[in-house]
């Protein structure tokens, strides 16, 4: 019997790479090994609709058990891989047992990072479970301090406002998601915020939490019940690392998506791989599809080279953040309706190469989908057409 | 089972190749025109999490959701692959005295 392929973690990249393998016909057995106790589920609800209580788990899993019996998808949980040995071609789990494998994808995301100091009063949020824990957590009138004006900081403030908290943000840098949203976009997030109530602070530094409240380093102290730390995500890669597979900021990979070790992939949030020749990681819903998707191709032999736009999203309140492609220092900026705007992004002959829309609801979808053709049709576009709201993009696509 | 027909707007109230929102009591639809001006109507929600698809976008017969990328034929209402895996429900449409009309289960 030929030995199985196994996959190690069990969110989004890799329950969609095992449900691409039964896709594309693979019948041999196959391993899904997850540390949560849950199947494959999509992470973006759990700021805003998990935590609302207006999802459930069932509401964002990829499946469910009936689904997993009928592909015959083994999944093991609280059973963790605890070594890896890529020149047998086999792992071994917590408990003991050696798995032979004759493919391997590592899909192993990543954890909040956290503070060194751990109280009873601070929360992170990665997980379904972080998620449920926090929300039991804040109640009409809580007083939350939020440390991080990244993403997942800005969407729990937005939730909990929602939720009736008094919510303080705090970031260190100078601007919310300073370090992947433009300028214009970052000042449009903090008006937001401060007209939903929100106290912002920028440029502000941590020195302690304490029990009933979070100390600055300028002295000030913030009297609180709860805290959420949100200042990043850390990899997952001690497992491959160990196994002296190839790791930079995550689990290298060629544009196969093959680690440095034969038969073993990786994907998600985990993978480290090149775009435009920088290595990289996308921490994203579209990434971990799209790479889960295209490591279980190549698990079966296809061979296709990765290639990819990266793209993201964030809900807030009621208004919509998307971006697509790359930003350059280029750019156009278009108005929309309703105070909204949308962002291009061109090289030196005027082609498109990435695009940041902001607007209330989905509003800026359809003009993020046509962007993304205009960067793969690689035509030169006219500044002042795309700068006026009254030329459509459909339009300019089809020429 | 009887279908009850229903007025959804005018015509030119839905552009060429794109998509209207329309909300009827408890229900949402996504009512559509074609290039070639032919209507057709859907569920309003993605079968993936539940998102307005009239915000996404229409190319030829095919309505993208804004969130996930999720495709469907909007007039078949057929799913077109992964994320989306469960079909669309769809409904007939007619045009009658420039009015667009939608057909319910009464």
């Amino acid at each position: 019997m030929n030995a199985p392929l196994i996959i190690v973690g069990a969110g989004h990249a890799g329950g969609r790479a095992a449900l691409t393998l039964r896709e594309e016909g693979y019948t041999g057995r196959l391993i899904l090994i997850g540390d949560e106790a849950h199947l494959p589920y999509e992470r973006p609800p759990l700021s805003k609709g998990l935590l609302q209580g207006t999802t459930d788990l069932a509401g964002c899993s990829l499946l469910n058990s009936e689904r997993l019996a009928e592909l015959g998808i083994e999944h093991l949980a609280g059973n963790p891989v605890s070594r890896l040995e890529p020149s047998q071609h086999r792992l071994q789990l917590a408990d003991g047992q050696w798995l032979p494998y004759a493919g391997l994808l590592l899909a192993t995301g990543g954890r909040a990072r956290r503070l060194s100091q751990e109280q009873a009063n601070v929360f992170y949020l990665r997980t379904h479970d972080e998620a449920l824990a926090l929300r039991s957590a804040l109640n009409p009138g809580t007083r939350l301090v939020v440390v991080g004006g990244g993403f997942i900081g800005l969407e729990v403030a937005a939730t909990a406002r929602g939720l009736g908290c008094e919510v303080t943000v705090l970031e260190a840098g100078p601007r919310l998601a300073g370090r992947v949203l433009p300028p214009v976009i970052s000042q449009a997030l903090l008006d937001l915020h401060r007209e939903h109530g929100v106290d912002v602070r920028l440029n502000v530094a941590l020195e302690s939490i304490q029990a009933d409240g979070v100390l600055l380093v300028d002295g000030q102290r913030l009297p609180c019940e709860r805290v959420v730390v949100g200042i990043g995500m850390q990899p997952n890669m001690e497992l491959a690392a160990a196994a002296g597979l190839e790791v930079g900021q995550g689990i290298r990979v060629d544009d196969y998506l093959r680690t440095s070790a034969p038969n073993i992939y990786a994907a998600g949030d985990v993978c480290e791989f090149r775009l435009e020749g920088l290595y990289q990681r996308q921490e994203t819903w579209r990434n971990a599809e799209a790479q889960g998707r295209h490591a279980a191709l190549n698990l079966l032999g296809r061979e296709v080279p990765f290639e990819t736009i990266p793209g993201f999203w964030s809900d807030q309140y009621d208004w919509g953040l998307q971006t697509v492609g790359v930003l350059t220092p280029l750019m156009i900026s278009r108005p929309l309706a309703g105070g909204g705007m949308l962002l291009f992004y061109l090289d030196a002959d005027q082609r498109l190469q990435g695009a940041c829309g902001w607007a209330q609801g989905n509003g800026v979808a359809k003009d993020i989908k046509l962007c993304e053709r205009l960067i793969t049709a690689r035509t030169a576009l006219d500044a002042a057409t795309l700068a006026d709201p009254g030329q459509s993009l459909k339009h300019l696509l089809r020429g | 089972m009887n279908d009850q027909w229903i007025d959804v707007c005018a015509v030119g109230e839905i552009d060429e190749e794109d998509v209207l929102r329309f909300d009827h009591g408890p229900h949402t639809y996504a009512v559509y025109r074609s290039a070639d001006n032919e209507f057709f109507a859907t569920a309003g929600l993605c079968t993936h999490e539940k998102i307005h698809l009239a915000d996404g976008l229409v190319m030829d017969h095919i309505i993208e959701c804004p969130k996930h990328n999720g495709r469907f034929d909007y007039r078949t209402g057929k799913a077109l692959g992964a994320p989306v895996c469960v079909n669309l429900k769809t409904y007939p449409v007619r045009v009658e005295a420039g009015r667009v009309l939608l057909a319910v289960m009464a």
